[in-house]
């Protein structure tokens, strides 16, 4: 069985309102280094999702494209036989 | 666009996106923000061209709506197309930028959220496009015009509220060094954004020869 320490959850919030918490912005250079995230991953990924986005499009719109052609192909060889027949 | 223009446009649009790289290398980095802030050359860019795309199809939409225009309705949906597209790409570089920078993938604040309505709004446009049966095409371009008259609020939402994300001074005081890869990502998105309307709409053109023929074959 769980027993709740009393006053523990005190002790949890006095420990964390020890800390002062950031009120403003704080540039990067000055922030710990436990604080900060590296910014070279991020900025790859950024410029990866655009560049993967626009080449999908093109896939994309040139798929689109041939099967378009496809359907354009196979109308004019019907309307030319039904023609033909008339 | 005509077609004499799409193949110097497609070679301009490849030769500067692949220079793009280069010169966002080469421009310094931000002093508050560090390396990170580069994502600025490519995040900007994409919110203009969503904008854009925005616009055009409002407008196209407001001229089917009005005009009954089939061409003005190929363009909005091929510009619709692309909005979605960009704004995809700025909805993924943001948070990218922010985990850095802010400390949190998505802060819920003005900017970040009415832009994620507008991108919301040209989804449903296209899906509605797409499932919305016949006469959907007028529905959505009245969808179509809500989303374009939300773009000046997405727009000067940082000048007006309390957010994280920067004022839309930053752009126009963007010094030489980083003022000039700026620029030219902009106009090689430009570039890219034209080519692909081009393409998208001569997409439908063909689409609508289709449809005529298939009409004529069942008579």
């Amino acid at each position: 069985m769980c027993v709740p320490i009393p006053g523990s959850s005190a002790i949890a919030i006095s420990a964390q309102s020890s800390q002062p918490a950031l009120e403003e912005f704080v540039p990067i250079a000055e922030l710990p280094e436990t604080d900060r995230l590296p910014a070279a991953p991020f900025l790859v990924a950024a410029y990866s999702v655009v560049w993967i986005l626009a080449f999908g499009y093109f896939w994309l719109l040139s798929r689109r494209f041939s099967e378009v052609e496809r359907d354009l192909a196979e109308l004019k060889n019907v309307l030319g036989d039904d023609l033909d027949a008339k | 666009m005509t077609r004499r223009l799409f193949n110097p446009l497609l070679v301009v649009a490849a030769g500067m996106f692949a220079a793009a790289p280069i010169l966002v290398a080469l421009a310094p980095n931000e002093v508050t923000m560090g390396l990170v802030a580069k994502i600025v050359y490519f995040h900007v860019p994409v919110w203009f061209m969503m904008f854009l795309g925005v616009f055009i199809c409002g407008i196209a939409s407001g001229v089917y709506l009005f005009k009954d225009k089939q061409s003005a309705d190929r363009l909005a949906v091929s510009a619709a197309e692309l909005a979605v597209l960009f704004g995809l790409m700025g909805l993924t570089t943001g948070p990218l930028w922010a985990r850095v920078s802010w400390g949190l993938w998505w802060p819920w604040d003005v900017r970040t959220t009415l832009a994620l309505i507008l991108e919301l709004n040209f989804v449903a446009y296209l899906l509605l496009r797409k499932y919305g049966g016949p006469g959907s095409e007028k529905l959505a371009a009245g969808l179509a015009l809500f989303g374009m008259f939300n773009v000046p609020f997405v727009y000067v939402s940082v000048n007006v509220w309390r957010t994280l994300h920067p004022e839309t001074t930053v752009v126009p005081t963007l010094p030489g060094p980083m003022a000039g890869p700026f620029w030219w990502c902009v106009i090689a998105y430009l570039a890219l954004f034209l080519v692909m309307l081009s393409g998208r709409r001569r997409l439908e053109e063909q689409r609508a020869i289709v449809d005529r023929l298939r009409l004529a074959h069942e008579r």
